[in-house]
């Protein structure tokens, strides 16, 4: 394990160091909770120099750009975490690195200058197999998501209610794969107040066309988080 | 395609289950070996959930004995949960191990760590779901050694015609040494099962079930146990270690990426009791005390904060207060620990070593409730059981845990013990309204909001290796009956009362001091798809005794009847260091109520010092 290198003296005010990572493979089954108890580990073992909050239960300061549902894979997480020195970011990258699997890399460390609430787009590329595909699927697919309105039955606190997602649905791309497959490239809207969890696009599809229904085996589907975008779709870094 | 693969193949599956992320491997800290470059392969399958499996300390540690050797790999393998499992069976999916997702088929030990009876049926269902055969003698050559370890094996004689092997008592040095011969068998050419299985009955603290023929009285109690051959013990003596600062610890631990229980360092302080408390099987068992040095410990804590990233270390053993040097332990670690922020969490403590500078130095003591185990309501049963604690003790250290604010206290005690009259239940009541008496005494100003005391009652179990191991276990009614009854004596709000279902209990007394002749309603339960039976939403009483009387098993022969002195006990077969005299002589002490001193104030020759090794108290 190599450690983190703190450089110069203790800041006087803590900054942000914000970490690019990637989550894929057999890590899209763990839940965002689990994510961010993980990461307090891996930073621990880092030796990152923590900014820790006072009281009787110290924790480090840690945000995360965006929360992942189980079942998302991503390449483009971001999470900013307050240290209290500076720290040589080239081996920052190998630090975090080795103190973590393969499925959860670290591609990028940096001291933050945008803020996460500049993010207004994902982009997602979802592929779909399916036993129960029917006649031009790509083209029906695509239909599907640009639909106005495209009604999904969300769960809220509240209880659940039907609603319509169509205005956070962005541009929708579907090809079919050589194997069969659906390829479906959609952003989604991922501000904080309207952040659409790309989960619902497959409820609506196999709502209205039926697909994915049946043997689990060769029924699945894969969605990962390509990159994010601000509000004049510039990639947001 | 493994579970593991990142194809994505199970996806389906994995994505319709509760918390996928039990099934699916590749934790940090895991060990990956080329199964092509290692001899031996070493399945370690814990029979409960992912989420109750991470947490044992004994896989953790013979994960890291057995994969320090490099001809030997050792992964680790757990049972489905209940939605899981019907998704297995449903696809044809077997259990396969989290490192390399390969099926225990693939493996040539499949090890299986018994901590509790009600893991048996899961135990079985795990080979099933593996299309292993349940029975050994319906094993080929082509399948993997089967072999069992931890505290159940003091018993095992109603799983003993599912198991190849068993590993008596400590398993660092013992497990690595049945590998090695395995490995030499194989290269030289000698290896048969039934000639590795002789071999290994040849090796000190292993128990080859097979090569030991069991008669019967016609009462049903056990005759005799008769070696098949004559190169093999007729008793098998446990394995200790014997200098604990030398014995092997991980320097790493598997890392979940989901929530389990117990999820912290844990730091193995000392093993056996010097309590010698009648009931419990595990400070006799354990025996002969061994302590490690606090030079070790922190040595051992440091290395894995470093290596986990963990907030809290745990300070573990049968009664912590009881190591030799606690203050300096804890002293010592909390000479780094405040610093960064690790918690430093001890389990239960004893009433009589409970004092205000504990209380502000241990944060969970600090922070989480107060518990005790007074175990028993009056002090003439708690001198019969040995439970050496006296009121006072208790009210002295409520009342320090009132002082310093806390308003919550939790009591645990057993109901069903051998001597106990009605009296003894009823006095847990007294004992707890004395506790809430002892809050109000504290002033106003500098006692915590609104005082609850928690009264947690579970049911007396007769254990192998005990001073009433020869004890009847309360029939049902009888349990069932005095647990109302307590619920009658108990009149204030402020007094929360929880029992623990006794037709559990009465269960786990059935397989506790079982013979082989279960092993039918084993194989039927397995059948009949009765799986983890620890947790309430899959334990089925009516069911097992419907079981119980398809194989012609009369319960009450193992729960309910007062074994004879002079019987041949099914565990005869093992000899855990302490004498089956000194037990007996334990046994009349209790019915004459007189207590034993701890090993600390004086050796009292239960016989565990034969056993030998760098012992702390034994004379």
């Amino acid at each position: 394990m190599v450690q983190v290198k703190a450089i110069g003296e203790r800041l006087e005010r803590p900054i942000y160091l914000r970490i690019q990572f990637e989550k894929t493979g057999s890590l899209q089954y763990i839940s965002h909770l689990d994510l961010v108890r993980t990461m307090h580990k891996v930073l621990i073992r880092s030796r990152m120099p923590l900014w820790f909050t006072e009281g009787f239960n110290p924790k480090p300061k840690m945000i995360f750009a965006s929360s992942m549902s189980v079942g998302l894979q991503s390449i483009c997480e971001f999470l900013d975490v307050r240290i209290t020195h500076r720290v040589d970011l080239e081996s920052a990258i190998q630090s975090l690195n080795s103190c973590l699997m393969p499925e959860l890399r670290v591609i990028d460390v940096y001291y933050a200058e945008r803020e996460f609430n500049e993010i207004a787009w994902a982009e997602y590329e979802i592929n779909i197999k399916s036993e129960t595909l029917p006649d031009s699927a790509a083209k029906k697919c695509a239909s599907v998501l640009t639909a106005s309105p495209l009604t999904v039955l969300k769960r809220t606190k509240s209880g659940d209610r039907d609603v319509d997602i169509s205005a956070t649905v962005g541009e929708v791309k579907a090809t079919e794969a050589e194997d069969g497959s659906i390829d479906i490239s959609v952003f989604l809207r991922a501000e904080n107040t309207s952040f659409l969890n790309p989960e619902y696009l497959i409820t609506a599809l196999k709502n209205e066309l039926g697909i994915l229904s049946g043997n689990l085996l060769n029924n699945t589907y894969t969605i990962i988080r390509k990159a994010m975008y601000d509000a004049e779709m510039r990639p947001f870094k | 395609m493994s579970m593991q693969s990142k194809e994505n193949a199970y996806s389906g599956v994995l994505k319709s289950v509760l918390k996928p992320g039990r099934y699916t491997g590749g934790e940090y800290g895991q060990i990956i070996k080329d199964k092509s470059a290692v001899s031996s392969r070493f399945a370690f399958c814990f029979p409960d959930i992912y989420d109750i499996g991470m947490s044992n300390l004994g896989i953790r540690i013979l994960y890291e004995c057995l994969n320090r050797e490099e001809d030997i790999w050792c992964e680790r393998a757990y049972a489905p949960w209940i939605d899981m499992r019907e998704k297995m069976e449903e696809y044809n999916l077997p259990i396969t191990a989290h490192e390399s997702g390969d099926p225990l088929t693939a493996f040539d030990f499949v090890a299986f760590t018994l901590q509790y009876e009600l893991c048996y049926t899961t135990a079985l269902g795990m080979l099933k779901l593996s299309g292993i055969p349940l029975y050994s003698r319906d094993r080929g050559e082509d399948m993997p050694i089967i072999i069992g370890g931890g505290p159940c094996v003091y018993n095992a004689e109603p799983i003993a015609d599912f198991f190849d092997v068993f590993s008596i008592g400590e398993g660092e040095e013992a497990l690595v040494e049945i590998n090695k011969l395995y490995i030499k068998m194989k290269k030289d050419g000698s290896y048969t099962k039934k000639t590795f299985l002789h071999e290994a009955a040849k090796l000190e603290g292993f128990y080859v079930p097979s090569l030991y023929d069991v008669s019967y009285n016609d009462d049903g109690t056990v005759k005799a146990y008769t070696p098949v051959y004559d190169d093999i013990p007729t008793k098998i003596t446990k394995r200790i270690i014997k200098d604990m600062d030398k014995s092997p610890y991980p320097s790493q631990f598997v890392m979940p990426y989901i929530e389990t229980v117990h999820d912290r360092v844990v730091l193995e302080v000392y093993r056996g009791c010097i309590r010698g408390c009648r009931f419990c099987q595990a400070g006799m068992v354990y025996r002969p005390i061994r302590e490690k040095s606090p030079e070790t410990l922190c040595e051992q804590a440091k290395c894995l904060y470093k290596n986990t990233g963990y907030d809290e270390i745990s300070l573990c053993s049968l009664s912590i207060s009881d190591y030799s040097r606690i203050d300096e332990l804890t002293d010592e670690l909390l000479s780094w620990t405040e610093e960064e922020s690790v918690n430093l969490s001890l389990p239960s403590l004893r009433v009589d070593s409970f004092t205000k500078e504990l209380m502000d130095k241990i944060s969970s003591v600090r922070l989480g409730g107060i518990t005790f185990a007074p175990e028993a309501g009056t002090q003439r049963l708690r001198d019969a059981i040995n439970k050496n604690v006296d009121e006072e003790d208790l009210m002295r250290a409520v009342k320090i845990a009132f002082e310093a604010g806390k308003s919550s206290v939790k009591l645990y005690f057993m109901e069903g013990l051998p001597t106990e009259e009605l009296s003894d239940v009823e006095g847990i009541a007294t004992l707890a309204s004395k506790v809430i008496d002892r809050y109000y005494e504290v002033p106003k100003d500098q006692r915590g909001k609104g005082v609850g005391v928690t009264v947690s009652v579970s049911c007396f179990i007769p254990k192998p290796f005990t001073a009433f191991q020869w004890e009847a276990q309360d029939t049902l009614e009888e349990l069932e009956r005095k647990q109302q009854h307590l619920r009658s004596c108990i009149n204030d709000r402020k007094i929360r009362y929880n029992y623990h279902d006794a037709r559990v209990s009465r269960i786990e007394a059935v397989f506790a001091r079982g013979n082989r002749t279960l092993s039918a309603a084993l194989a039927l339960a397995c059948e009949e798809g009765v799986q983890l039976d620890a947790w309430d939403e899959c334990f089925n009483y009516d069911k097992w005794i419907d079981i119980f009387n398809r194989t012609g098993i009369d319960p009450a022969f193992f729960a309910n009847r007062e074994m004879g002195l002079d019987e041949v006990l099914p565990w005869d077969i093992i000899d855990c260091g302490v004498s089956k005299a000194y037990l007996k002589k334990e046994r009349e002490r209790a019915y004459a109520r007189v207590t034993t001193p701890s090993c600390a104030e004086k050796c009292n020759g239960c016989g565990a010092n034969k056993l030998g090794g760098k012992t702390k108290w034994c004379k």
